[in-house]
């Protein structure tokens, strides 16, 4: 098997640049196959930084009031104030169809003796109905009213011991918080990155992928291969405008991130380069292993998103963190190497990480690049069988 | 008929006659169910926390013991500057850091008490939900202990005070017999009592599983229909149907009734995996989910047609039905809610067919919702579906011509 990787230095630049210019017209040439890979960067981001929240807004709430007392008007009041829930409306039991046809995500209710308890100084239970079915949505909605039912049990011990004579305030305290590298919290960092990462293994791996497949299924790579071109010539001339177009589309994001967000790059150009360098050719690698595999689109397709892109979003930390995870798919990430490139950009972009901390990253995407690029040019045929 | 039955076979037996296909169309769908019901949680587990304890009081100690119970992190770490803490976060060892101020425990009366969180903010979705997990818990164990303080310290000044100015209520005090305990203020509660319909235990997999069946009837029915239709214009072998006495309508069949059959497939035979892995409920009526499953199913077979009308190659295709494709799943609350979208994206959403899919999906199986709760989405899906499958047969027409 060294025997053949031995004839890959033999690389003329000429040939493979030929390809390579065949290649990026193929790209460039259609109008469509351009808006794909420059715009649509682009509009994720702008989909994801515009849209993507998991701040609630106007959730409908439902209310049962039997006390129609001050105290219980201004709780209900106390709520509609809050952003994150609709003007509260009344509602009649039965309960169940407002929650079912999603008219109220949440109902309360203030039972008769509220306020004449709280005056007395007693414990009172109010009842909450909640639709959990998106549990997100649910526990933040459920911990908004905690956190606003404590604020009115602390007003009313204030309103207790003013009774006694005592003039203690016992405000509610507030915890203060030091953020680092992201003080506004905004998702909108978090998921440049991750873009970034999800771009690059579509470019790198489904792009190649299709396009070698497609030779394969057209004929056109048996012609390539009866040519004069060596092995390293094609596989060169193939991966070269992908790679590029990966770092064209990496500093259109970085460039939309920045001047539509705000998006900070705190760490070393070079670092990032090389770092994108060998997650890109680790993930072309991949591209080619898999079409050599598949040899048709429809497979090639579905092959890369199951192997790349698939685990790239969801087993990357991109949106859930690793951590959660259980053990099992835990292990398994470590063969995703977009978890490693995702700590890599993080750490450049947003926090300003050197090689100081980041080397293990580094260590590993190497191994994956040298990996792939190896069997890839291993597994491609030298020659017609 | 035959025409198209017979298409509709040849086209099922090219997708499974090569054992690599075959089982990628029954493997896929299984990897997905199992990487979304386990993966794609919104509840923050096991993250790595640490404090710094700089009042190291009994007081500052019960704060930092009731971090132990909760779920959402594992690690416990003591830090003790700020350099180090700084430095686990930035290596990414530790996402949160509790700070518990000297002189805490003195100042548990007064409203200048304040408590410190350190926080990774470059995953600023992990750090905020870990904080919206924490804080309620600790605020309200803080809150308690100043409960018990308070009225101490009340009976304290009032003790004080009746000592310097008046001996008469001192006596008052401490001859009517009440003892301590009563002659303190009394302080009232608010507490809830909550019930949950639908997901009591508020578990992830739950509401993100139904989603996943979309999923996968989604990408089958819409990207395997464009392509199947481009792989017939690149190898030629279109034009030789159309010189054929097929009509377009029955090519058309012919090409999206496998493709129907497929998805419908695949997805029954998830639905009892997600209901026998993560129990997932079935509180409605099937009938009312296959009902819709056939109305969106005109939505996607006609976004497939379309994207074939516009593409020469199959990467072009593939490309296509992935970029469309792809901003529909995120305006679509599969994974983000839709409610919590700026106003102009929820418009988006309303014309999404996935949003209305979902809707439909979840509201059955979670919900027991009936045709009368989903009727928008029923319309809606109808009326976008024979619109975009009429656009496709128009387009097709003309391409064919």
């Amino acid at each position: 098997m060294w025997g053949s990787l031995g004839e890959v230095p033999v690389i003329e630049m000429k040939g493979a640049l030929a390809v390579s210019v065949k290649e990026a017209l193929h790209i460039v040439r259609d109008p469509r196959s351009l808006y794909l890979n420059l715009g649509i960067p682009v509009v994720l981001l702008l989909i994801l930084g515009y849209a993507i929240s998991f701040e609630l807004r106007r959730e409908p709430v439902g209310y049962l009031d039997l006390d129609h007392s001050a105290q219980s008007r201004k709780l209900i009041a106390l709520i509609g104030q809050e952003e994150s829930f609709g003007a509260p409306f009344p509602v009649d039991p039965p309960f169940f169809p407002y929650l079912r046809s999603g008219k109220a995500r949440l109902i309360l209710i203030i039972p008769h003796n509220f306020s004449s308890k709280i005056e007395k100084g007693e414990e009172v239970t109010l009842q909450v109905l909640l639709d959990g079915a998106d549990n997100n949505t649910a526990s933040i909605a459920l911990g908004t009213v905690e956190e606003l039912l404590m604020a009115q049990s602390d007003e009313g011990m204030r309103e207790n011991l003013r009774n006694e004579g005592i003039p203690l305030s016992g405000k509610p305290i507030t915890p203060s918080l030091r953020i680092l590298y992201n003080p506004a919290l905004k998702s909108v960092f978090f998921i440049v990155p991750g873009l970034i990462a999800l771009i690059m293994m579509i470019v790198s791996a489904l792009m190649t992928a299709l396009t070698v497949a497609r030779e394969w299924e057209t004929g056109t790579l048996e012609k390539l291969l009866i040519s004069p071109l060596s092995k390293g010539e094609i596989i060169l001339g193939k991966t070269l405008p992908y790679f590029l177009l990966g770092f064209i589309q990496i500093s259109l994001i970085l460039l939309a991130g920045r001047i539509v967000f705000g998006v900070p790059f705190r760490g070393s150009i070079p670092l990032l380069v090389f770092f994108s360098a060998l997650f890109l050719i680790g993930g072309l690698g991949v591209g080619l292993l898999v079409s050599v595999a598949t040899r048709t689109q429809q497979l090639a397709m579905q092959v890369t998103w199951i192997l790349t892109i698939l685990p790239g979003f969801l087993l990357s930390g991109f949106l859930f963190p690793i951590e959660s995870m259980p053990k099992v798919l835990q292990a398994f990430t470590y063969l995703v190497p977009a978890r490693y490139y995702l700590v890599v950009l993080r750490g450049i972009l947003l926090k300003g990480a050197g090689l100081a901390e980041l080397w293990s990253q580094a260590a590993f995407l190497g191994l994956y690049a040298a990996i792939a690029m190896i069997a890839a040019v291993w597994r491609f045929p030298r020659r017609l069988a | 008929m035959r025409v198209v039955l017979a298409m509709a076979w040849k086209e099922l037996l090219i997708a499974l006659r090569d054992k690599k296909t075959g089982f990628i169309i029954l493997f896929a769908p299984l990897i997905q169910l199992i990487l979304f019901g386990f993966v794609v949680t919104t509840e923050i587990k096991e993250l790595p926390v640490g404090f710094i304890d700089l009042d190291d009081s009994p007081l500052s100690r019960r704060i930092i013991e009731r971090l132990d119970p909760q779920e959402a992190f594992d690690v416990k770490r003591r830090f003790f500057s700020f350099e180090e803490a700084e430095g686990a976060i930035k290596a990414g060892k530790t996402r949160l850091v509790v700070v518990v101020p000297s002189g805490f425990e003195g100042s548990i009366g007064r409203d200048s008490l304040s408590i410190q969180f350190m926080l990774d903010g470059s995953d600023a979705n992990a750090t905020r939900l870990l904080l919206s997990y924490l804080w309620p818990t600790l605020g309200h164990e803080i809150q308690e202990e100043r409960k018990r303080y308070l009225p101490l310290m009340a009976f304290e000044r009032r003790f004080k005070e009746a000592t310097s100015t008046d001996f008469g209520k001192l006596r008052a005090i401490s001859e009517s017999g009440e003892g301590w305990s009563s002659s303190l203020p009394k302080i009232s509660r608010i507490k809830i009592s909550t019930r949950v319909f639908f997901n009591p235990n508020l578990k992830s997999p739950i509401y993100m599983v139904p989603g996943v069946i979309v999923l996968i009837i989604t990408i089958i029915s819409s990207v395997l229909t464009g392509v199947a239709v481009v792989r017939e214009r690149e190898k030629g072998t279109l034009e030789q149907i159309l010189v054929s006495p097929m009509r377009p309508w029955e090519f058309i069949l012919g090409k999206t009734v496998p493709f129907s059959l497929l998805a419908l497939f695949d997805a029954s035979l998830i639905f009892p995996l997600g209901v026998l892995i993560f129990h997932i409920p079935v509180a409605g009526n099937l009938f009312v989910i296959l009902v819709g499953t056939l109305l969106f199913l005109m939505s996607t077979l006609g976004l497939g047609l379309l994207s074939s009308t516009i593409s020469e190659t199959q990467q072009q295709a593939m490309m296509t039905a992935f970029f469309v494709l792809m901003p529909m799943y995120l305006l679509s609350g599969l994974f983000f809610p839709v409610k919590s979208m700026p106003p102009f994206f929820q418009w988006i959403a309303f014309i999404n067919p996935l949003t209305h899919f979902l809707l439909i999906v979840r509201g059955v199986l979670l919900k027991g919702a009936t045709f009368a709760d989903l009727g928008v989405s029923f319309i809606f899906l109808l009326i976008f579906g024979a619109l975009i499958i009429s656009v496709a047969i128009l387009r097709f027409g003309k391409r064919i011509k």
